[in-house]
């Protein structure tokens, strides 16, 4: 069931930004250049790849950056530490982001490649634990409700991401929310 | 409408995420030539191998013989060379292994390891000091502490033994003599050979097993090419069955037991196949099943028996690989074999280097 929802959450990842750039640009408006973003999150780790009986639920912090080129693309930098037991999950992400915006209301979805670190922590005679670093690539989308005029409430992040460490593919999913903090504007309000 | 969207996306997201976890189990494996132990996670269906995080997991010069306790908290490897036992934390999540030092040290050549089915005794065949010694297992880290009045001499080439399921009868297979040895076993573990003791068995005995029943014990003479079945008395004497010894393929070497009793496998190390028989609980006849024997791979010379009844694993000392067959359930016969015959699912796993023992965890 988890591994239908990777591969849900994969066909998610390509369909809906297709969904989001056909959709008419008539409400366009001032965006922020950039957002910082800090806040909670969970993730589905893949570790029956590693020889666990299940996947394994770990929790942490997700924190990133993202800055405008136009009012809808930009640039995001995700980095995110999930700790449960006996194991711990790194990523360290980048990569373009499309926004849409109306009222208060802001959708995004991005794409990111980058470095997956997980470590399982096995005490040995020799040794305390075992860590591996490997590529990691993505995507995701999220939900943005401005709460200030440079504040928002991230009301949900979701992501998929698809790692190699330990000499085997992860297919993990992770969720966040948290609190956006906004700097600067880019672009002006369209009149309708 | 937006929150109407979030409201029924979560609940979907939340049932995936939620779903109940797949059955598995563990395998261990030790590589004499490499030093070490490697671990797998089982899928209880399709039988497919996943290495654990951290294997192979490192233990004492030219591991062979290993067991899992029987709460699967433990493992205990016995060093051939070294003359110790490596003595390992399972992981009650992972499955790794972690070793627990000091190793304990032991006679000349830990050929065979058994525990009994309580996990309080230790019971271990040195063959080369031609001994059997008997260690008391702490319940709760596991260290061995060696019985008083252990090691028992023997003659020499003690190359097998298994203790019965109720844990008063231990019987060790003497190679030399075609022989098995009888004990009685003593709640502290000491030994009290059994009148008559040792049983005749047949030429080169060299593994045996044991029914769940405490009724029968199974003896693979890899000189003869037999099997030979020997009924359990009150008083742990044994006495060959009608029929007994009974054919098997050429250099039976390992005996494995259906979980039930019903069935046995025996490894034919030369003829590169199985044989599989059904058992009558009553007289403990054996008869060999449609399809028997079945072809596995080369050189077969260890078999194990998964506790949910599902597996046989088999190892090959030749192509270095773990096979698992399923055992055929119900009475309606297939293609190849009836019930109780052996069929491959799932791809072999290739280990570095020839099994020198396997053992089941949970």
């Amino acid at each position: 069931m988890t591994r239908n929802f990777a591969r849900w959450a994969r066909s998610a990842a390509f369909l809906i930004p297709a969904l989001l750039f056909s959709i008419p640009d008539l409400y366009a408006q001032e965006a922020p250049r950039f957002d910082v973003f800090g806040g909670f999150s969970y993730l589905r780790f893949d570790a029956t790849t590693i020889g666990y009986p299940d996947y394994t639920n770990l929790y942490g912090w997700n924190g990133g950056a993202s800055g405008a080129i136009t009012r809808r693309f930009g640039v995001a930098i995700d980095l995110s530490g999930n700790y449960g037991a006996q194991m711990s999950s790194y990523h360290f992400m980048i990569g373009p982001q499309y926004t849409w915006r109306r009222d208060r209301s802001k959708f995004f979805f991005h794409g990111l490649i980058g470095k997956a670190q997980n470590r399982v922590d096995i005490v040995q005679p020799t040794r305390n634990g075992f860590e591996s670093v490997g590529r990691s690539f993505g995507g995701g989308l999220g939900f943005d409700y401005d709460w200030k005029p440079k504040i928002s409430i991230r009301v949900f992040q979701a992501d998929y991401f698809h790692s190699n460490t330990f000499g085997t593919t992860q297919n993990d999913v992770r969720g966040s929310i948290g609190v956006v903090y906004h700097f600067g504007h880019i672009g002006h309000r369209r009149k309708l | 409408m937006l929150s109407k969207a979030i409201a029924a996306v979560i609940p979907l997201m939340l049932g995936a995420l939620t779903a109940c976890a797949p059955s598995t189990h563990t395998v261990y494996v030790t590589q004499p030539t490499n030093n070490n132990v490697a671990a797998y996670r089982i899928n209880n269906h399709s039988g497919a191998f996943t290495t654990i995080v951290g294997s192979p997991y490192l233990s004492g010069n030219s591991p062979g013989p290993i067991v899992v306790d029987p709460a699967g908290k433990h493992a205990y490897v016995a060093n051939r060379i070294d003359n110790t036992i490596s003595l390992y934390r399972i992981d009650s999540l992972i499955g790794s292994l972690s070793e627990v030092m000091p190793r304990t040290t032991t006679a000349s050549d830990a050929v065979a390891m058994v525990m009994n089915a309580a996990g309080n005794l230790l019971f271990v065949s040195n063959e080369v000091s031609s001994s059997v010694a008997v260690y008391s297992v702490n319940s709760g880290t596991g260290a061995l502490s060696l019985v008083a009045g252990t090691p028992v001499s023997l003659p020499p080439n003690p190359v097998a033994l298994a203790v019965t399921p109720s844990g008063k009868f231990l019987y060790v297979v003497n190679s030399n003599l075609g022989s098995v040895f009888a004990f009685s076993v003593a709640s502290s573990g000491a030994l009290q050979p059994v009148a008559g003791s040792p049983f005749a068995s047949g030429a080169g005995a060299f593994a045996l097993a044991i029914d769940p029943n405490d009724k029968f014990v199974y003896v693979a003479n890899s000189t003869a090419d037999t099997v030979s079945i020997l009924s359990i008395a009150s008083n742990g004497a044994l006495i060959q069955v009608s029929g007994s010894p009974f054919a098997t393929g050429t250099g039976p070497v390992s005996v494995a037991l259906s979980t039930t009793g019903q069935f046995l496998y025996i490894a034919n190390q030369s003829s590169n196949n199985i044989s599989e028989y059904s058992i009558d609980s009553t007289t403990g006849f054996a008869t060999e099943i449609i399809g028997s024997p079945l072809t596995a791979g080369t050189a077969p010379s260890l078999l194990v028996t998964d506790p949910d009844g599902t597996f046989i694993y088999v190892a090959s000392q030749t192509s270095k690989t773990i096979t698992p067959y399923t055992i055929l359930s119900g009475t309606a016969a297939t293609t190849t074999s009836g019930a109780g015959g052996l069929t491959t699912t799932a791809q072999s796993v290739t280990i570095d280097s020839a099994a020198g023992g396997i053992a089941v965890g949970k």
